[in-house]
């Protein structure tokens, strides 16, 4: 395995943890000290990672135990599969999201309800399949995709009020 | 739904029939691509938003004193310290850079990261059953300390002990920033008698961040420093607070558990450093 470098790995995963801790959290002091904790843990406890390009995953994995460590939220979020059944989304024209500014769509997904929040972030952002961000988010595939799809369609909702006020 | 927009999972067989349906069905298509094309667009915004300016270089600062409180309360040989739970001393000898998730020259001389020792089972079994001897140790250390006759509580020296037990881990901040003007206006917003001067010493070493912590009733604000690769800890608390502190402007030296203390008064205010590092690091700093 190469040797990874502390300055390498934050340097190169930085981003992508505090955007993930921001999603989760919506503050800014919260999501660097869930940053640093995860680097921390990565320095201190990551030797057992031998795969490095399991990195990334190992990462946001570490992140999100640390966000429900720290909130407790193993029961105040019971993973309990929801129904499948969608409803339609609503309408937004892809013309009008090229329009809108990208920190009023991150503005946009922060106030998505917290529980769809962190896949949505996976999936748009890092680029996650269903599989990995189950395995990310420790929850069945199932729920995943029901809360991407409710994530889905609260996001365009509250992007269509935020874009009609703007437009 | 689930599909990502970068068509990544055209191949995945959990979603083969419903993509095959897409393909069969024209009206069901273009619903589908428009959904793909709004999903790209979303995508493609959100990666696009801004991070705040001196991310990075916050990052690699907290995270760097993190590990330095770490690393000074996980030496065995050096400092006589607690091993921390699943970290073993090792030789010299077994040291092997290419596993240690950080460059060895983090580390300090004389120490080195005990994942290593997984390499051979028993002596793996061996460190951790010392380990826990330590762990045990500690402990009982621990409830020995608690039970000594302590300062009465509200005296300065209760509010010292309780200082140096609340930063024998490293604290959670309300505000992480290594600028130090954040930190002077924080501080100053915190409590009308807190006036923003910091040790001058201190200045010339990046700050780590800042919270405010109750005691007893009172609130008193933290700030961390990094200073040469070790975290020290500065509260600050208005100076009437403590009849017993004193008033003497001279630095008053003392050890509390495995932490160095030094206390002193100025101007209104009531300033405690808290570090795990040597005393000469504290008297560097005054």
């Amino acid at each position: 395995m190469a040797e990874l470098q502390f300055d390498h790995v934050v340097t190169e995963h930085y981003a992508t943890l505090y955007r993930f801790a921001l999603s989760l959290t919506r503050n800014e002091a919260e999501s660097l000290d869930l940053t640093q904790q995860t680097f921390y843990l990565w320095a201190t406890k990551g030797g057992q990672l031998r795969d490095g390009s399991k990195l990334k995953s190992w990462l946001c994995t570490t992140l999100y135990r640390e966000f429900l460590g720290d909130r407790r939220h193993a029961q105040r979020f019971p993973q309990v599969d929801i129904s499948l059944i969608e409803d339609e989304l609503p309408p937004l024209e892809t013309e009008t999201i090229n329009h809108m500014d990208a920190a009023l769509v991150m503005e946009a997904l922060l106030e998505v309800d917290e529980v769809q929040r962190a896949p949505l972030q996976l999936f748009y952002v890092e680029d996650r399949s269903y599989l990995e961000i189950a395995d990310i988010l420790g929850v069945p595939i199932g729920t995943v995709m029901s809360r991407l799809s409710r994530g889905k369609q609260q996001l365009r909702r509250i992007m269509s009020e935020k874009a009609s006020y703007v437009l | 739904m689930a599909c990502r927009p970068n068509g990544a999972d055209a191949n995945d067989p959990r979603l083969a029939g419903a993509l095959a349906l897409v393909q069969r069905d024209a009206e069901l298509r273009a619903w589908f691509e428009a959904e793909q094309d709004a999903d790209a667009a979303i995508a493609i915004k959100l990666k696009a938003a801004p991070l705040p300016e001196g991310l990075l270089e916050q990052i690699r600062v907290g995270t760097q004193a993190r590990i330095a409180m770490w690393r000074q309360a996980s030496l065995p040989e050096v400092e006589g310290g607690i091993l921390p739970p699943g970290i073993a001393s090792a030789s010299q000898s077994e040291f092997d850079p290419a596993d240690a998730p950080i460059s060895a020259e983090f580390f300090p001389q004389g120490w080195k990261p005990g994942f290593t020792a997984a390499k051979d089972g028993r002596r793996y079994s061996l460190t951790l059953a010392l380990a826990a001897c330590f762990a045990l140790l500690g402990l009982i250390a621990a409830l020995w300390l608690n039970h000594t006759p302590n300062a009465a509580p509200g005296s300065f020296a209760a509010y010292r002990t309780d200082m140096a037990q609340l930063v024998r881990e490293f604290p959670k901040l309300d505000i992480a920033t290594d600028r130090l003007p954040e930190v002077r206006q924080w501080l100053s917003q915190q409590h009308p008698l807190m006036k923003a001067d910091l040790p001058k010493a201190l200045e010339q070493f990046p700050s780590i961040g800042c919270r405010t912590v109750e005691w007893r009733g009172k609130k008193l604000a933290l700030v961390c420093f990094m200073v040469e690769g070790q975290v020290v800890h500065l509260f600050v608390m208005p100076r009437n607070t403590f009849p017993d502190a004193g008033s003497s402007a001279t630095p008053t030296f003392a050890n509390v558990g495995s932490q160095n203390t030094a206390s002193w008064g100025s101007n209104d205010n009531q300033y405690l450093l808290v570090t795990q590092a040597d005393q000469a690091v504290l008297q560097k700093l005054l």
